[in-house]
């Protein structure tokens, strides 16, 4: 009976030690390994700074949209800024998509909106150059 | 061992530890933190897709690590159920374009208050995960161990703000982390970079320098929830914390 009574106090006392102070949960390894896994992981996102080394031209003469991100219409850049083609890249020109930010919906008041009377079914870029 | 020795070999220890301690008490961390400008908030979903894109979240699944909320309330004060209007953009559709919001906006006050994981300084969600999955890193952020996360769902139920959820694929919880991986490399995260407006701003609040601190310091700011004392790190502009639940 003693023996029985040793063997659970034994599993006891393992028990608790190992979920109270030994188990990497509680040290904070794993949680130490888990901020290295994040930190390793890549962006897919760039930044305005780097579409500025190739596409000079375009970020100074930019008035209207000069505080907008280019990632912002043109979707994530990790992958043009490597491969340098125009299918890596959005290139967005439907009318749509200008009307996402444009289209005159209540609550907009940062942004200039048009309604749809507003030259119904022509490109917005036929008149407006987003990059002026 | 008899008494006076032990306590000369614990005397002998107390000076170690202070000056362990004194050492990370020594240390200054960055404290980051998320200014939200209502106001600017135009209700377009860039940071919901880029935020989607960024960090692998399906993008047609209906939960998001961030996400807009559209409020649309009655120029009164709102008493009945029918004087607020409220629709969620949470996927690539966005449905602040459909015609019938454009109606109910109509005579109507309307704002768009994103929303994110508020990386509470006092997070329920830490404090009831029972593996130790959640943690908070040294500059504030809420972080979630997927491999130790049993996907258990205390931390859904807990979370007042409602910025947990299942990952479809992944089958662990899932929530923001103010990119992680970005702003240890001097970037911003992707919904404040892809915000068209600059309605999200990101930064540290111990530089003084900082866009946030400016911000912080010039408005008048509010938190979501405030009643249950988690100390949100998102800080709304111009919040009408009437209406926003």
């Amino acid at each position: 009976m003693i023996l029985g009574l040793g063997f659970a106090v034994l599993v006891y006392l393992i028990l608790f030690f190992y979920v109270f102070g030994l188990s990497p949960m509680v040290t904070g390894s794993s949680q130490a390994k888990w901020v290295e896994m994040e930190l390793s992981l890549e962006p897919k996102f760039s930044d305005t700074e780097i579409c500025k080394e190739c596409h000079y031209q375009l970020y100074i003469g930019m008035k209207n949209h000069s505080k907008v991100s280019c990632e912002a219409c043109h979707g994530s850049g990790v992958e043009h800024t490597i491969k340098r083609t125009s299918d890596t890249i959005v290139k967005d020109r439907t009318r749509d998509f200008c009307l996402n930010c444009h289209l005159d919906v209540g609550g907009r008041d940062a942004v200039k909106t048009v309604n749809e009377t507003h030259h119904p079914g022509i490109y917005c870029v036929v008149c407006h150059d987003p990059h002026k | 061992m008899n008494r006076r020795n032990f306590l000369k070999l614990i005397a002998g220890f107390l000076p170690a530890v202070a000056l362990v301690r004194g050492q990370n008490a020594g240390e200054s961390h960055k404290s980051y933190v998320m200014v939200v400008d209502v106001n600017k908030c135009i209700g377009c979903g860039k940071c919901v897709v880029a935020c989607k894109v960024e960090n692998d979240v399906p993008m047609d699944f209906k939960l998001s690590r961030t996400w807009i909320e559209g409020y649309a309330v009655k120029e009164k004060i709102p008493i009945e159920e029918s004087d607020v209007k409220k629709e969620v953009l949470s996927t690539s559709k966005n449905p602040f374009l459909d015609k019938s919001w454009i109606e109910t906006t109509r005579g109507r006050k309307t704002f768009y208050v994103p929303k994110l994981c508020n990386h509470c300084a006092n997070a329920p969600c830490v404090n009831v995960c029972p593996v130790y999955a959640r943690f908070y890193t040294k500059d504030g952020v809420v972080l979630l161990d997927k491999e130790t996360c049993i996907g258990c769902k205390y931390c859904i139920v807990a979370c007042p703000y409602g910025a947990t959820f299942t990952h479809p694929e992944q089958k662990v919880t899932d929530k923001c982390t103010f990119c992680y991986h970005r702003i240890k490399r001097g970037l911003k995260p992707a919904c404040v970079l892809a915000c068209p407006t600059g309605a999200r701003v990101f930064g540290d609040v111990n530089d003084e320098n900082s866009e946030v601190s400016r911000l912080v310091k010039e408005n008048r700011v509010a938190v979501l929830k405030p009643e249950w004392g988690t100390f949100p790190r998102v800080l709304y502009i111009g919040l009408d914390s009437y209406v926003v639940e």
